[in-house]
C-alpha cells in the first residue's frame, strides 16, 4: 500500500490577532491535481508557504509520505520530496536556461556538494537537466539568459526546475498567472501530464483551467477549509456558492 | 560610590548621545531601507559647524544653531541629489555610494581645518560642577546634555507615537504602498525622515564638542557603534534602538571604568594596564556577539 | 513543443571547460601578462607600485568572491588582512622567517579567525551582516592596536622578507614575481571553484536565496566556506603585504581599508573574478594623477566613487573584455 503523498492536519496560524488559517486539514491521493481555490484574501498562498515550510504553523501537522515534516526547514522538505513553483516567476535571471535547471538537479545531492570538478564534467547533471527541460520543451533554449526568455517559457523552466526535484509532492502556486492563452494551453497540458510524476497541489484563480486538471477540488474561504471534492460537486455546493456570491471569480 | 554614580551618569549621558546618533539610522533603515554610512560624517560636521562658528561669534548657542540647521539642510541636500536614486539599488550600492560620501566629508573638513583637531569651550552659564546631593559633583555641562539629550528623545517618541506626521512616518515604514494610496509622497515623507535624523546626529555632534576633541574621523567611530546599537535593538525599531544605545552606552562607560579595577584584584599592574585599555574598547563587541548568539534579529525586534 | 528527434548536444554555455579556465577573461591575462613584463622596462619605483596592486588587487578580489559567491557583503576584510600580517610580524617577533612554514601558519590563523566570525556573522543576513561584519573587524583592530607587543599603535618594522626556501625575496623583481604567481594561482583556484557544483549553487544564493532553498539547498554551511576561503585569500595578501611594506602596524587593520577594498571591486566589476585587480589598479592610478594637484587628492575620491556607483553600474571590466573581443557577461 503506497503512503498518501501529503497530509495535512488541523494546520493553524495566526499573524497578531488575525487567524489567517484556521484548523485546515487536506490530503493528496497518489497522482492526483487537487486544486485550492478561494476567493481573494482566503489564506491560499499563506497555506501554501505553511506547508512549502517558510512559514511555521501554530499548530497542525504535515505528513510527506508518511513522514512527519512539521518541524523541518523548507530546504529540508525540499530534499524529503516537497517541491514549489512561486507565484512570481522566481527562476534565476542572470543564469542560463541550462543553469537553472542544473541548479535544480545538484540541489538535491546537498549536503555532499563538489568544490572542485567542473560541473560540467559531470555528464550525469547535464542528462538529467536536459531530460527535465525536454518534458517542458525548453531543450532549444538551453543556452539561453533567462532574462531573454518570455514570461510563458519562464513559467515553463520554473515547472523543470521543480520536476528536476523529482518530487513526490508539487505546489503550484497560480502557474498560469500573466500567461497568454497559447501559451496557456501548453502550461495545462504539461501540468495535466504531470500527474505522471507526483501529486500536485495547484492553487489557480481561473476557473476554466481548474475545471480542465483538477481531480478534485478544495475550497478556502477565510482561511478556513469549507468544501472537498470533485469540481462538479464542489461547485453545487451552497455553501461554496455563497462564498463566491458577489466576488469577480465567476463559475 | 561617587565614583560608580559618576560614571553611571557618564554612562546615561554617552547612551543618549548614541541614541540621538543611532535614530537617525535606524529611522531611514526602518521606513527607507537604505543604509547610510555618511551618518557619522553628519555628526561630526555638527561639531565642525559649531566649533567654527561658536569660535569666531563667540556665542555657543549660534555655532548649536548654526550646526544644527546645516546639517539639516546637508542632510536634505545629499537625499535628494544621491540618496534617493539608491533606495532602489542593492544595499552594496548604498554602502560604496555611502562610503563615498564619508571619504569626501572626512578630507573636505581635513583640508578645510588642517587636520589638527579643534577644542570646543563649555558655552557660558554651564561651566564648572553642580552638586546633586550631598558631597556628589557633576558636570554641570554634561547634566545639561543629558537632560537635553533626554527631551529630545521624549520629543522623538511623541512625535512618533502621537502626532499626525509620526504616524505617517510609521505607515510608510510598514507599507508604503497604502501611504501611497491615501496621497502622500512616501519619498518626501523619506526625505523628512532622512533629514530631521541628519540634524539629529548633528545635534549631538554640536553637544559633543565640549566634551571630545573635533576632529576629521570622529564620525565614523560613532557610526560604527550606531550600528552594533541598530543590530542589538532590532533593525527598524526605535524602542529597540532606544535601549540598546543606553545599553552600550553604559556598558561602554562602566566597563571602561571598572575594568582595571576588577582586573587589578587577578593581575599584577603591568598587564593591567597593557590589556585592560583593549578589553573595555571590546566589550561592546563582545556584547554584540553575544545577542547574535541568543538573539540573532536583535533584541526587540518585531 | 521540440520534436523527440532534437539532439541533446552538448551546449555551448558557461558552463564548458576547456584550457585553462582562465581562458575566458582576456582582460585579466592581459594584465597579467603586462605585470610579468614590467621588471624588464619599467624602474624599480614603478615595478613596486605594480606589486602593491597586485597585493591590494588580490584581496579586493577575495572581497569580491565572497559577494560573488553567496551574496556575502563584507565590511570588516581587514581584520584577515590585517591578521596575515601581524601572524608575519609574531613570527618573526618568535624568530621564524622561513616562508614555507610562517605563510602556511597564518593562513590557518586567518582561517580560524573567519571561521568564529563567519559563524557568528551569518546568523543575520543583509545588512546586519555588513554592520556585524564592520563590529568584529572592530574588535580584532582595538585587541591588536593595543597590544605592546605587537607594536601598539605605531607598528613594528620588519627587518628584510621572509625567505622562500632560502631564497631571498628582498630583491623588488623577486617579490614582484612572487606575488604575480602567487595571484596566478589565486585565480586560478576561484575560477575552479566558481564552476563547481557548489560555486554555481552560491552564485545561485547570491542571486536569489528564497529560490535556492526552494531547491533544497541550505545556504548557511555554504556560505561559511565561500566566507573563509575569502578571509583566507585576504588573508594572504596581508602577509605578502607585511613582506612587500617589510611593517606591520594597525593601519592594515582599519575599517578604511575594509571599505577600500569595496570600492576597488565596484570599480573594476563585481561581475568578474578578476574586477578586484582592475579596481586596485584605477585606485593607485587615481591617487597616482590626484596626489601631483593636491596631498587632499582623496577628495575627488569621494564623489568618483559616488558617480561610478550610481552611473557606472557594472564597473570597467565589462567594458574591457568587450574591447578586447571577449564576452562580457
Amino acid at each position: 500500500m503506497t503512503e498518501t503523498p501529503l497530509v495535512v492536519r488541523e494546520l493553524t496560524k495566526s499573524f497578531g490577532g488575525l487567524n489567517v488559517t484556521r484548523s485546515v486539514g487536506l490530503d493528496l491521493r497518489p497522482g492526483e491535481i487537487h486544486a485550492l481555490i478561494g476567493p481573494n484574501g482566503a489564506g491560499k498562498s499563506t497555506l501554501i508557504n505553511l506547508i512549502a515550510g517558510e512559514l511555521r504553523p501554530d499548530s497542525g501537522s504535515i505528513r510527506l509520505d508518511g513522514r512527519d515534516v512539521t518541524g523541518l526547514h523548507s530546504e529540508q522538505r525540499v530534499r524529503a520530496g516537497l517541491a514549489r513553483s512561486f507565484q512570481v516567476s522566481s527562476v534565476l535571471k542572470d543564469f542560463t536556461v541550462l543553469e537553472n535547471a542544473v541548479l535544480a538537479v545538484v540541489g538535491r545531492r546537498q549536503p555532499a556538494l563538489n568544490w572542485w570538478r567542473s560541473t560540467l564534467s559531470d555528464t550525469q547533471f547535464i542528462e538529467e537537466a536536459m531530460a527535465a527541460l525536454e518534458k517542458v520543451g525548453l531543450v532549444r533554449r538551453a543556452d539561453a539568459k533567462v532574462s531573454t526568455l518570455s514570461y510563458g517559457e519562464r513559467r515553463h523552466l520554473e515547472l523543470a526546475m521543480a520536476l528536476a526535484l523529482k518530487p513526490q509532492v508539487l505546489l503550484l502556486d497560480e502557474p498560469m498567472a500573466g500567461v497568454g492563452t497559447e501559451e496557456g494551453r501548453e502550461l495545462t497540458d504539461l501540468v495535466s501530464n504531470l500527474r505522471n510524476d507526483c501529486a500536485l497541489l495547484l492553487v489557480e484563480h481561473d476557473m476554466d483551467v481548474v475545471f480542465a486538471l483538477a481531480d478534485r477540488v478544495s475550497v478556502l474561504v477565510e482561511g478556513q477549509l469549507i468544501a472537498t471534492g470533485a469540481p462538479g460537486d464542489v461547485r453545487e455546493m451552497e455553501s461554496v456558492q455563497k462564498a463566491y456570491f458577489g466576488t469577480e471569480d465567476v463559475w | 560610590m561617587v565614583f560608580f554614580l559618576e560614571q553611571l551618569l557618564n554612562g546615561l549621558n554617552y547612551g543618549l548621545l548614541l541614541f540621538l546618533i543611532a535614530a537617525g539610522l535606524s529611522l531611514v533603515f526602518g521606513v527607507m531601507h537604505l543604509i547610510n554610512l555618511a551618518h557619522g560624517s553628519l555628526f561630526m560636521v555638527g561639531a565642525f559647524v559649531t566649533v567654527a562658528v561658536a569660535g569666531s561669534t563667540g556665542s555657543f548657542w549660534l555655532g548649536a544653531a548654526a550646526g544644527i540647521v546645516s546639517t539639516f539642510l546637508i542632510g536634505l541636500v545629499i537625499e535628494r541629489l544621491i540618496v534617493s536614486s539608491l533606495y532602489a539599488r542593492s544595499h552594496l550600492d548604498q554602502v560604496l555610494a555611502t562610503f563615498g560620501l564619508i571619504l569626501f566629508f572626512n578630507e573636505f573638513l581635513r583640508w578645510l581645518s588642517g587636520g589638527t583637531p579643534l577644542f570646543a569651550p563649555t558655552p557660558d552659564g554651564f561651566g564648572g560642577a553642580i552638586e546633586i546631593v550631598d558631597g556628589f559633583f557633576y558636570s554641570r555641562y554634561r547634566l545639561a546634555v543629558t537632560i537635553a539629550a533626554l527631551t529630545v528623545a521624549a520629543g522623538l517618541w511623541f512625535m512618533l507615537a502621537r502626532t499626525k506626521a509620526g504616524m505617517l512616518v510609521r505607515a510608510s515604514a510598514s507599507d508604503p504602498a497604502m501611504v501611497r494610496h491615501i496621497g502622500f509622497d512616501v519619498r518626501l515623507v523619506g526625505a523628512m525622515v532622512f533629514a530631521v535624523g541628519a540634524a539629529l546626529a548633528g545635534l549631538a555632534g554640536v553637544m559633543s564638542g565640549p566634551l571630545v576633541s573635533v576632529e576629521v574621523g570622529m564620525g565614523e567611530q560613532v557610526l560604527i557603534i550606531a550600528f552594533v546599537i541598530v543590530v542589538v535593538g532590532g533593525m527598524g525599531s526605535i524602542k529597540g534602538t532606544f535601549w540598546a544605545s543606553l545599553a552600550i552606552g553604559l556598558v561602554d562607560t562602566l566597563g571602561r571604568a571598572y575594568t582595571p579595577v576588577l582586573m587589578g584584584g587577578l593581575f599584577e599592574p603591568r598587564t593591567v594596564a597593557s590589556i585592560a585599555p583593549s578589553l573595555s574598547a571590546v566589550l561592546i563587541y563582545v556584547l554584540m556577539a553575544a545577542v547574535l548568539i541568543a538573539r540573532p534579529q536583535g533584541l526587540f525586534a518585531r | 513543443m521540440t520534436s523527440p528527434s532534437d539532439e541533446r548536444t552538448m551546449p555551448a554555455s558557461t558552463l564548458r571547460p576547456g584550457l585553462p579556465s582562465l581562458g575566458g577573461d582576456r582582460a585579466m591575462l592581459l594584465l597579467l601578462a603586462l605585470f610579468a613584463l614590467a621588471p624588464l622596462v619599467l624602474e624599480a619605483y614603478l615595478v613596486g607600485e605594480l606589486t602593491r596592486v597586485m597585493i591590494y588587487g588580490m584581496a579586493a578580489c577575495a572581497v569580491g568572491f565572497a559577494i560573488r559567491h553567496g551574496g556575502l557583503v563584507s565590511f570588516g576584510h581587514a581584520a584577515f588582512f590585517g591578521m596575515g600580517a601581524y601572524c608575519v610580524l609574531m613570527a618573526r617577533n618568535a624568530g621564524y622567517q622561513d616562508a614555507l612554514l610562517v605563510w602556511p601558519l597564518a593562513l590557518l590563523a586567518v582561517a580560524l579567525l573567519a571561521l568564529v566570525i563567519g559563524l557568528l556573522s551569518l546568523r543575520t543576513g543583509g545588512v546586519a551582516f555588513i554592520m556585524i561584519t564592520l563590529g568584529f573587524a572592530q574588535m580584532v583592530y582595538f585587541v591588536i592596536s593595543g597590544s605592546q607587543s605587537l607594536g601598539a599603535a605605531d607598528g613594528l618594522p620588519l627587518f628584510g622578507r621572509d625567505m622562500l626556501a632560502g631564497i631571498s625575496l628582498d630583491a623588488t623583481e623577486a617579490f614582484h614575481y612572487l606575488v604575480l604567481v602567487a595571484l596566478g594561482l589565486v585565480l586560478l583556484v576561484m575560477t575552479r571553484l566558481s564552476r563547481s557544483p557548489a560555486g554555481l549553487a552560491l552564485r545561485g544564493i547570491a542571486h536569489d536565496e528564497r529560490r535556492m532553498k526552494a531547491l533544497g539547498y541550505a545556504p548557511k554551511r555554504l556560505q561559511l566556506t565561500s566566507f573563509v576561503f575569502s578571509a583566507v585569500v585576504a588573508g594572504f595578501a596581508g602577509v605578502l603585504a607585511a613582506n612587500f611594506y617589510q611593517f606591520v602596524g594597525p593601519a592594515y587593520l582599519h575599517w578604511l581599508v575594509s571599505g577600500e577594498l569595496l570600492v576597488m571591486v565596484a570599480l573594476g566589476g563585481i561581475a568578474s573574478l578578476s574586477g578586484g585587480l582592475f579596481g586596485a589598479l584605477i585606485l593607485v592610478l587615481f591617487e597616482a594623477v590626484f596626489s601631483e594637484y593636491t596631498t587632499y587628492w582623496r577628495i575627488f575620491l569621494g564623489p568618483a566613487v559616488i558617480l561610478s556607483v550610481l552611473y557606472l553600474h557594472k564597473g570597467v571590466h565589462p567594458a574591457l573584455e568587450r574591447l578586447l573581443g571577449g564576452r562580457d557577461d
